[in-house]
């Protein structure tokens, strides 16, 4: 309910700006022409090319930059130009059975569906006599190199990387699966943008249910812009009041295409490079792509590190002020004599020791990642030295603050996706101010509180929290990355036909 | 949206008004390390409360400022007429809030455990909820526990735990493995009509200067240690003698508090000299044996032998001989369980817990005996049978000894 309250918003757009959708093509070209001018305007890179002085009048639009000056020469106008120059008895109809293009040429009689695909690279053609009109896809604009991800890079592993450009992406999925299954269904979503989006799938493997739910929630969606995978997912997530990611953002083709042959749904659009995997599970943000590309037992292990690092990202600063401040007998007595030594003329509680490092590392973080790259040595020099070791030498905070500030620094790391630490490091402060407040009693409530909202969550409509809970037997590749052999143990098949 | 926010609000509330109840920081407590208690001259309870210094403890580790100076452990003393009374009087003259749940030991002092008697510690003791009942128990021997408590000791900066670690880790000569729990002796005294044992400890070399930080400079270091000595018989809860150390080996492994010890024989068979065993896995069991109107008890000790040293002239090489040496220390382990077994009896002391074994075994007869069981336990006779299986001659077959010959 929530969903919908939040997807049926009103239009936003403005609708005298649609006024030229339902302008039909007049079959007096200077009337198209001037239509045109009308909607483009005079934009330095719309092209509108007027041959009047030909047997049959044409006009050519594109905007420049967008497509193949050359193929425009090559395979549209010289052709027209032989064929009109060469033959008797031209008409209308036949001018556009003389272009050389490999793709598919496209009738309108629409102004409202010619300009779009103008907009994004293709070449239309208004022929004197004929009341429709042509696109004539010759996209070509500069791109990008595939490069290595950055957000998410493997030791063993393909380096490819998607890229900004969608056609460019859809390849690096095609060349991954060669199915005939994979399909990509194209969209626009945004009214100001018109941004392209793809949702790909595998036909046979796909839950119907769940496409149907992502293709309508897509068309639903009523939004001025969108520029990255992040404001689609926000605005077609169901769970709107939650820190967890119920969509898993990607820049790695192999993760992408290993979702589709497991039945996940992309979303990939246009000017990203990152695509969004849907339905997932909690656990899906442990799962790593090395997990499968090295040997099961370095996986398990890998992963149970993982989900230690989960654990102290989101508890230790919480459970180390709980137990510092109420619960000193949880204390072995010789760590209990240092931690106090330690704390000797420190001035503020525990909690704020603890706050005042967090919110200092935030700040480092959040710095690290904006400042130009050049300043980038002074800031780590600032907050390593600085703050690291002089706040103790001043007093201002206990050392062990800062190993414990530092382990839960660095176990954020350690998740794959960067979303779902953000998770953590939201309910971190939550638990801070919990446990300062009532101690291990806080951290418990906390708990309880978190796994019923984990257990509550759905992605796509299906359970976030499963193969926990809803318990389901596919156990080979959740806290644990079974070997792929598992299915055909003994062990398994004698289990299976038990239960 | 009203009813989820008057929720919310009664959850912050909640977490709110609770305030930060119970929140002591770190630098708000003084963590007690060891608690003594005394009888003092006017008959009053005198507790002894050492407590940690935490900076003085971890030197110059700690970074804080004016963390590092000072004494590692500090003694208060005060009377009271109880236990409680006493702790809640150092209120006035100890700094900060004093924390009981890391005590590593609980002392008495000889006196107290004489005149007054252990018992009136323990209802405080178990009541309190910071107070760990594993924590081992002392009896200062010839001595106040003040004195035990009034001393620095190397290495271990903290006296408790230095007191409480040479039971775990150093103490093979005394036979206790681990020292006597404050649970254990509630346990034996309220739970299963046993007299306690607990073992003694005093200073080594008293020095007049052990209460001063200086003394840890000097190199001696035996003006400067404890030395666990004996084990101090109860009566009930009250002091009545004390076990010197065979009958100590001797008590702790008829109770199997025992699972390494070591063993000496004074002779080789009939040739001068002198034999040195490790026992080690030593397993006791006790066994009430019925016949007619008479009780005796079989305590079967097994364990192995390690030997260790051989100052006489044997073969060790031999199988006879080595037949032989299990037997010398079978006989000095039974002679320690008799020794002990002597002394308690002599004490009326039940420390073995003969009487509870009576009744698991045989309830019907304890029923008759239970109320003469001192008077029946006297007359018990105890038949130690000992065998310990000499695993190896150490590193070395025939002594240097033999050899030179």
């Amino acid at each position: 309910m929530k969903m919908k309250r939040r997807l049926k918003r009103r239009p936003t757009a403005g609708s005298e700006a649609k006024a030229y959708e339902n302008i039909e093509v007049s079959q007096v070209v200077q009337e198209n022409l001037e239509h045109l001018k009308n909607i483009l305007g005079e934009s330095m890179d719309v092209k509108i090319l007027f041959f009047s002085d030909r047997p049959i009048p044409f006009v050519v639009c594109f905007i420049e930059g967008l497509v193949n000056k050359q193929q425009i020469d090559l395979s549209i106008l010289q052709p027209i130009h032989d064929w009109q120059d060469g033959e008797e008895d031209v008409i209308p109809e036949k001018l556009i059975s003389q272009i050389e293009v490999s793709s598919a040429v496209s009738k309108h009689q629409l102004f409202g569906h010619i300009i779009t695909p103008v907009l994004k690279g293709q070449v239309a053609v208004f022929v004197d006599g004929a009341n429709t009109a042509y696109t004539i896809p010759l996209e070509f604009f500069p791109t990008r190199g595939i490069d290595e991800p950055e957000s998410q890079t493997t030791v063993r592993g393909p380096r490819e990387g998607f890229i900004e450009t969608l056609q460019i992406n859809t390849t690096l999925l095609r060349r991954r699966i060669s199915n005939p299954q994979l399909r990509f269904k194209s969209l626009q979503v945004g009214n100001i943008t018109k941004t392209s989006v793809l949702v790909a799938y595998m036909k046979n493997k796909a839950d119907q249910q769940v496409l149907n739910e992502v293709m309508n929630r897509l068309h639903n969606l009523d939004t001025e812009k969108v520029f990255e995978g992040g404001m689609i997912e926000e605005l077609i997530d169901e769970n709107g009041y939650t820190p967890f990611p119920t969509f898993q953002s990607t820049e790695r083709p192999d993760i992408a295409a290993a979702a589709l042959a497991e039945g996940k749904i992309v979303i990939m659009m246009e000017g990203t490079p990152f695509v969004l995997v849907t339905p997932v599970t909690f656990i899906s943000f442990f799962q790593a792509a090395e997990d499968y590309y090295s040997h099961y037992d370095l996986s398990i292990l890998v992963r149970l590190i993982r989900l230690l690092s989960f654990g102290i990202s989101i508890a230790l600063p919480g459970v180390f002020i709980a137990v510092t401040s109420f619960h000193q007998e949880l204390i072995p007595p010789n760590l209990l004599i240092s931690l106090a030594a330690q704390r000797e003329g420190v001035p503020f509680p525990a909690f704020m020791e603890a706050l005042i490092m967090e919110v200092i590392f935030e700040i480092l973080r959040e710095a690290g990642i904006r400042m130009p790259r050049p300043i980038g040595s002074a800031v780590s020099i600032v907050g390593a030295i600085v703050i690291g070791e002089s706040a103790v030498a001043a007093g201002l905070v206990s050392p062990a603050i800062v190993i414990v500030v530092s382990l839960t620094a660095i176990s954020s790391f350690v998740s794959p996706y960067y979303a779902f630490s953000g998770a953590a490091r939201l309910l971190r402060f939550l638990l801070m101010v919990l446990a300062a407040s009532v101690g291990m009693y806080g951290i418990i409530i906390f708990m309880l509180a978190l796994f019923i909202h984990l257990c509550s969550l759905t992605s796509m409509g299906r359970p976030y929290f499963t193969s926990m809970a809803p318990f389901t037997d596919e156990q080979d590749d959740t806290m644990l990355r079974l070997p792929f052999w598992w299915k055909n143990t003994k062990f398994y098949k004698k289990w299976k036909s038990q239960s | 949206m009203k009813k989820s926010i008057s929720l919310l609000l009664v959850i912050v509330c909640l977490l709110l008004f609770t305030g930060c109840n119970g929140r002591r920081e770190l630098n708000e407590l003084l963590i007690v390390s060891s608690l003594g208690i005394d009888l003092a001259k006017n008959g009053e309870t005198e507790v002894h409360l050492q407590v940690v210094n935490p900076g003085g403890m971890a030197g110059n580790q700690g970074g804080a400022p004016s963390g590092g100076s000072g004494g590692a452990v500090y003694t208060y003393s005060i009377k009271g007429a109880t236990v409680y009374e006493a702790i809640q009087k150092a209120g006035q003259i100890v700094p900060r809030y004093l924390m009981f749940s890391h005590i590593n030991s609980l002392v008495i002092g000889e006196d107290f455990a004489r005149k007054k008697g252990i018992r009136p510690i323990f209802d405080f003791v178990e009541r309190n909820h910071e107070f760990r009942e594993t924590v081992p128990m002392f009896i200062a021997k010839d001595s106040m526990a003040k004195d035990i408590l009034t001393l620095f000791t190397p290495i271990f900066k903290n006296p408790g735990e230095s007191l409480n670690n040479r039971l775990d880790l150093s103490a093979l000569s005394t036979g206790l493995s681990e020292g006597v729990q404050e649970k254990e002796v509630v346990r034996w005294e309220f739970g299963e009509k046993r007299d306690p044992a607990i073992p003694g400890v005093k200073v080594f070399h008293k020095s007049p200067k052990g209460d001063e930080t200086s003394i840890l400079d000097g190199i001696k270091a035996n003006n400067k240690t404890f030395i666990i000595t004996g084990t101090a018989l109860f009566k009930k809860d009250k002091l009545v003698g004390w076990m010197n150390g065979g009958e100590s080996k001797g008590w702790a492994m008829i109770t199997g508090k025992t699972n390494e010890l070591s063993i000496f024989t004074k002779t080789c068979g009939k040739k001068k000299g002198h034999l040195g065993f490790v026992a080690k896995e030593i397993n006791t069991k006790v066994k009430p044996v019925i016949k007619g109107d008479h009780i005796s008890f079989d305590v079967h000790v097994t364990g192995k032998g390690y030997l260790q040293e051989v100052t006489c002239n044997v073969n060790v090489g031999d199988p006879m001989e080595l037949k032989k040496m299990e037997g010398y220390i079978s006989k000095v382990v039974e002679d320690e369980i008799n020794q002990a077994v002597q002394k308690a009896q002599a004490k009326k002391a039940d420390v073995f817990g003969f009487g509870r074994l009576l009744n698991e075994n045989h309830p019907e007869i304890w029923k008759v005996k239970e109320d003469q069981w001192k008077q029946e336990f006297a007359k018990v006779k105890v038949r130690p049978i000992a065998k310990i299986t000499l695993v190896t001659t150490g590193a070395r077959i025939e002594t240097v000894n033999q050899q030179k010959k």
